[in-house]
């Protein structure tokens, strides 16, 4: 018979080794994993606080000037703080004040890229503004809008590699109205948003 | 004879070497590189639910707006599993904006220990060799006419810890806008350096007509 204590001392530690991790897994409990989706999170938050944030201006201060300086200061806020996250943020927002029966139409571009132009139809007037950099602001001013009227917007900007073009159509009344585009990018992972409020 | 049972024990001795080789190798160095700790994603969904339920009922805006990191601490305490490790922290962004017409003046208050930006944002309406300064010292000038500029300044590492001074002087009449940003962060305790601690963030903007932004965090471990 063949003398096999050598190969039976390897084994023997093969096996050691699995002991081992067999002892030390079996301590621990094991917990059914739920993904942590953090940047859904901050998405939905930020989402919801760009709603309460154009009112909260309005309530401080309600004049274009203030909506203006204001919402600039609260993207680069978040544009920090996602950043902390590897998140890069970018948007866009479009805000309607009334000022007596003329609409103040502001705006604000977060998108990280020139909005090349933008033309806003209000109850069938058509004003356009042309070349607006990221981190600036514009507003425009309606005379004599009725009390209830269509908001047509088309924004166009480079996003680095193609132009992008968003338009859209609204039926609102003569208040307090905001139109916002919200991007994420997460790694891989894009969301984006557009709503109104 | 002699010879072979010899070559044999040093085969022996050698597996057993290899063997122990093997074993020690994998104490040492394998095994404290597996980290077999549970997963971190509920608890984190667990806080932000949490965190997202007090928004809705007005406590964390409140805790938030009022820098009551103590508050939001001990209400956390009372709600987490007992089992959840956590340390809360806070940043709050300071901004103020002014249209202004001539030379003018004015100070702000930063604490450096906390500060993670101090920006000045100008919006040069009209303006002629415009020239500022902080603290007495020159951050910018511009010869000339100035009208319609726009000019972003970092004021992050020339701030003081207490009040510094603005000075904006100009040749002959002048319309500016300015926008002062100061974020400042702070925690109310640091969480332990080791790794798989999860952060979660949550904004609010303000309360009532109070601009105020305020990033509340959480960290689990």
């Amino acid at each position: 018979m063949v003398n096999r204590k050598g190969q039976m001392f390897l084994v023997g530690a093969l096996i050691l080794c699995a002991a081992i991790v067999g002892a030390v897994i079996s301590t621990k409990s094991v917990y059914i994993a739920t993904s942590s989706n953090f940047a859904d999170d901050m998405f939905s938050n930020m989402e919801y606080e760009s709603k309460y944030v154009v009112n909260l201006i309005a309530k401080e201060n309600a004049t274009s000037n203030n909506i203006e300086h204001r919402m600039i200061e609260y993207m680069s806020f978040l544009d920090y703080m996602a950043l902390e996250r590897n998140i890069k943020y970018s948007g866009y927002l479009i805000i309607a004040l009334p000022v007596g029966n003329d609409l103040n139409v502001t705006l604000i571009n977060y998108n990280n890229a020139l909005i090349n132009s933008a033309e806003i139809t209000v109850a069938g007037t058509t004003k356009s503004t042309a070349s607006l950099p990221h981190k600036e602001a514009t507003t425009i001013t309606f005379e004599d809008v009725p009390d209830n009227m269509f908001l047509n917007y088309t924004i166009s900007y480079y996003d680095g590699s193609t132009t992008k073009t968003n338009t859209d159509e609204l039926n609102i009344t003569r208040r307090l109205f905001s139109a916002v585009k919200i991007r994420f990018v997460s790694g891989d992972n894009i969301r984006q948003s557009i709503f109104f409020n | 004879m002699i010879k072979i049972k010899k070559r044999k024990g040093t085969l022996h001795t050698l597996e057993a070497l290899i063997a122990f080789s093997i074993v020690s190798t994998f104490i040492l160095f394998v095994m404290p590189s597996i980290d077999i700790s549970p997963s971190n994603g509920h608890r984190t969904n667990y806080v932000y639910n949490t965190l997202e339920t007090l928004e809705t009922k007005g406590i964390l805006r409140a805790y938030a707006t009022e820098n009551n990191l103590t508050g939001i601490n001990t209400t956390l305490a009372n709600l987490l599993p007992e089992t959840y490790n956590f340390a809360v922290g806070m940043s709050r962004l300071n901004a103020t904006h002014k249209t202004v017409s001539g030379n003018y003046s004015f100070n702000y208050t930063t604490d450096t220990t906390k500060l993670d930006y101090a920006t000045l944002d100008l919006i040069f309406d009209t303006a002629t060799d415009p020239t500022i300064y902080l603290n007495g010292n020159i951050i910018y000038s511009q010869a000339d006419d100035a009208s319609g500029v726009l000019e972003y300044i970092d004021l992050t590492t020339s701030s003081l810890s207490g009040e510094n001074s603005l000075v904006f002087n100009f040749t002959g009449s002048s319309t500016f806008d300015y926008r002062l940003s100061i974020l400042e962060s702070e925690d109310l305790s640091i969480p332990p350096s080791q790794k798989n601690i999860d952060t979660i963030n949550y904004f609010v903007a303000g309360k009532g007509s109070t601009f105020l932004p305020v990033n509340v965090r959480v960290y689990i471990w």
